[in-house]
């Protein structure tokens, strides 16, 4: 186990990231969910653009960005040095 | 063992490789009898058959008599392949039907279910996976049990999830039930000792193991036959075969019979919310009521906001699905098979508006003249099939709008018969639907059979048990078979709809688990009397809200639906769970320790490193 002067900064970075990308995916989940209707009177590659929005992008982003924390969470393992040996 | 003494199979790849393209063979071998029409009936018998077979082959190919094989894989399932199995326990045969159902029926308006589906896997992701997986425990109690190092703890936690894990397994058998006879002419009796026959084949052999790499198998199976499909139907409509990509372009085309839906609409908001919502839980005939996009809707903004919160946080808190981040070599693995389960499900969340609208185009295209006495061939399959009904309600000689009555079921089962696919596409679709229900039902009952045959396991504490090692397999291999004749048994007089079953599993879940297992990790200060007071209060609200709607989304006669109630019964078990660690001692330094170490990725799994210390001291005790 991690020594404490070394574990509660990286406890902290974790979860700023966690904490940070949860509440972007909930707001644009969210936003995407309630309001995109309003946009649908424009079109975009054929698509109503509320159900482009909600639809595709959304969808497409949270695939983005969960790659992205998978990828980043381990750069911040290695950086505090809570590389993994399970 | 230490990640760096196990090693992933290098060949896996090459195995589902091989049975992947064994299946599309077989596929396309069938596509060509069918056009020679050497063969045009028992193609649906070979592709399920075929599916069913091959997954019962790789179970017996894995059979174990290891515990650690028997309960985590050996904790060597790469990150790809679990998100393959993430993604088939997430949805489900009884989800996957009922999602598309609810778009075809709300459009637009049931997005929330669909974004609470992919929302549950990013908080797993993001808040819990990596912290099971570290703890390295084989049941979800026994990750509470370690956590506040209290048997009692763990004794009730398993308690708590008998309840959803039983709906969710409910839910894959009474979907299967209605399959059955629908698609295949099968008794309802016969169509569930199939069902009997082949759970146990697929996990007595290697438990999770076995289950884990069939699951993957049908997961393939499911993709397969939700994609292809969809790419032809996308071609004849559009001429280009990206069906996730295209189906836009039809939306407008269809606006005039949109907007015609629109006019048809209840004044009373209240109302139509009440009989399109209830309705959808109902394996019953409905009209098209509510148009995909604009118009009058059903639901409103906070409506969708409570569905996709409480589904997500429901899903997040199933054990089936949590526990398969025990099984990856590493802390990052567990990650990574989340984000390819979001990854697979948004695949889906692509697919399933585009089969839906496509759908609709083609029943409802407004240069379609449905003329009775002249109906196209579609409509007496799909009656024959027991998914529409047709009756010329004003008597003008024509088939139009709400005189086409749907099952629920129609959104996902129907696209292939109205496209005018041969026998081989509708089969693989039928095929895929089937085998998306097995492999989540097999899931099901093994947490169940692990629940029943580890939590609650008399005084024991289930470290001890795994230190006894063989007989607690034979144990756990017993109650599979009791856990799965009590389930088939049952479901012989179970007759609510397999989506209102998935869906009341997911409010128990959300209601119950999610609040105290979020905080347990997340929360320094939680301790057992939080955790007590949290679950109690979740649960028992929870099981009332899912018996007061009677297993339906509103109970018309308090006035409130089930997610609004779901909503108010988690915010409690929250501030329940607060108070009572408030209240109670504080947590102590050897609390802190435990939680910690959940916390680091890095080093032993906590429940390994607990499991070696325990081992001597167990043979010390016998000597």
């Amino acid at each position: 186990m991690m020594e404490n002067e070394r574990f509660w900064p990286y406890w902290a970075a974790t979860r700023r990231l966690v904490v940070v990308l949860a509440l972007i995916c909930f707001l644009a989940n969210l936003f995407g969910l309630i309001f995109s209707h309003l946009l649908d009177e424009f079109r975009l590659f054929g698509f109503p653009l509320g159900v482009l929005i909600t639809g595709q992008f959304l969808v497409l982003f949270s695939i983005g960005i969960v790659f992205w924390f998978t990828s980043f969470q381990d750069q911040i393992d290695a950086h505090f040095g809570a590389d993994e040996d399970l | 063992m230490y990640a760096r003494q196990r090693t992933v199979n290098p060949l896996l790849g090459v195995y589902y490789g091989i049975f992947t393209a064994v299946f599309i063979g077989l596929v396309v071998f069938l596509l060509i009898l069918e056009h020679m029409k050497i063969i045009d009936e028992y193609i649906l018998y070979a592709l399920t058959g075929a599916a069913f077979f091959l997954s019962v082959v790789i179970s017996l190919a894995t059979m174990t008599n290891q515990s650690e094989d028997f309960y985590v894989s050996g904790r060597r399932v790469p990150a790809g392949l679990n998100g393959l199995v993430l993604f088939i326990l997430s949805v489900g045969g009884a989800g996957l039907s009922g999602f598309t159902g609810a778009i075809f029926f709300l459009g637009m308006d049931a997005y929330g279910l669909l974004f609470g589906l992919l929302g549950g896997l990013l908080i797993s992701g993001f808040f819990l996976a990596s912290y099971i997986r570290k703890s390295g425990v084989y049941t979800l109690p026994s990750f509470f049990e370690v956590r506040f190092r209290s048997r009692f703890i763990g004794f009730l936690a398993a308690l708590a999830l008998i309840g959803p894990v039983l709906l969710f397994a409910f839910a894959e058998l009474s979907f299967l039930k209605f399959m059955g006879p629908l698609v295949f002419g099968l008794s309802s009796d016969f169509t569930l000792l199939l069902v009997l026959v082949l759970a146990l084949c697929i996990l007595l052999p290697g438990g999770v193991r076995s289950m884990g790499w069939a699951q993957c198998a049908l997961a393939i199976v499911v993709l397969l036959g939700l994609i292809i499909p969809l790419i032809i139907v996308s071609l004849k409509l559009t001429n280009l075969p990206l069906a996730q990509m295209t189906y836009g372009s039809l939306i407008d085309e269809i606006s005039n019979f949109q907007a015609g839906v629109g006019d048809r609409l209840s004044s009373d908001p209240a109302e139509l919310k009440i009989t399109q919502w209830s309705a959808l839980l109902k394996d019953d005939f409905q009209a098209l009521s509510i148009p995909f996009i604009g118009g009058e809707r059903a639901l409103t903004g906070l409506d969708k906001f409570l569905m996709m919160v409480v589904i997500a946080f429901g899903l997040a808190a199933t054990p089936s699905i949590l526990l398969r981040s025990t099984l990856t070599l590493t802390v990052f693995q567990a990650r990574k098979s989340f984000a390819w389960a979001v990854a697979l499900v948004g695949l889906i969340i692509l697919s399933i508006p585009a089969c839906t609208i496509f759908l609709q185009y083609m029943i409802f295209n407004p240069e379609a003249k449905f003329l009775v006495g002249d109906l196209p061939q579609w409509v007496q399959q799909l009656e024959g099939l027991g998914l529409l009904s047709v009756k010329d309600v004003n008597n003008d000689g024509q088939i139009a709008g709400s005189e086409f009555l749907f099952m629920r079921d129609v959104g996902l089962l129907g696209v292939t018969v109205v496209a005018g696919l041969n026998e081989t596409m509708q089969s693989l679709s039928f095929a895929a639907l089937m085998a998306a229900a097995m492999a989540s039902f097999v899931g099901r009952l093994m947490t169940l059979s692990k629940l029943l045959s580890r939590d609650l396991h008399f005084q024991k504490s289930e470290m001890e048990s795994d230190v006894i090692g063989l007989s607690n397999l034979l144990w756990t291999r017993l109650m599979i078979v009791l856990v799965t004749l009590g389930l088939i048994w049952s479901a012989l007089y179970v007759e609510i709809s397999g989506f209102a079953l998935f869906l009341s599993g997911l409010v128990l879940c959300a209601c119950s688990i999610f609040p105290v297992l979020i905080l347990s990790i997340w929360w320094n200060r939680m301790t057992k009397f939080g955790f007590v007071s949290g679950l109690l209060s979740g649960l028992i609200g929870g099981c009332a809200a899912v018996f007061l709607t009677n297993f339906g989304l509103t109970n018309a006669a308090l006035g409130f639906s089930l997610f609004e109630c779901a909503m108010a019964l988690i915010t409690l078990s929250f501030v329940c769970s607060v108070l009572g660690a408030l209240i109670g001692p504080k947590p102590n330094g050897a609390d802190m320790e435990v939680l910690l170490d959940i916390r680091t990725p890095g080093g032993e799994a906590l429940y390994e490193r607990l499991l070696r210390l325990a081992m001597p001291r167990r043979t010390t005790g016998s000597v």
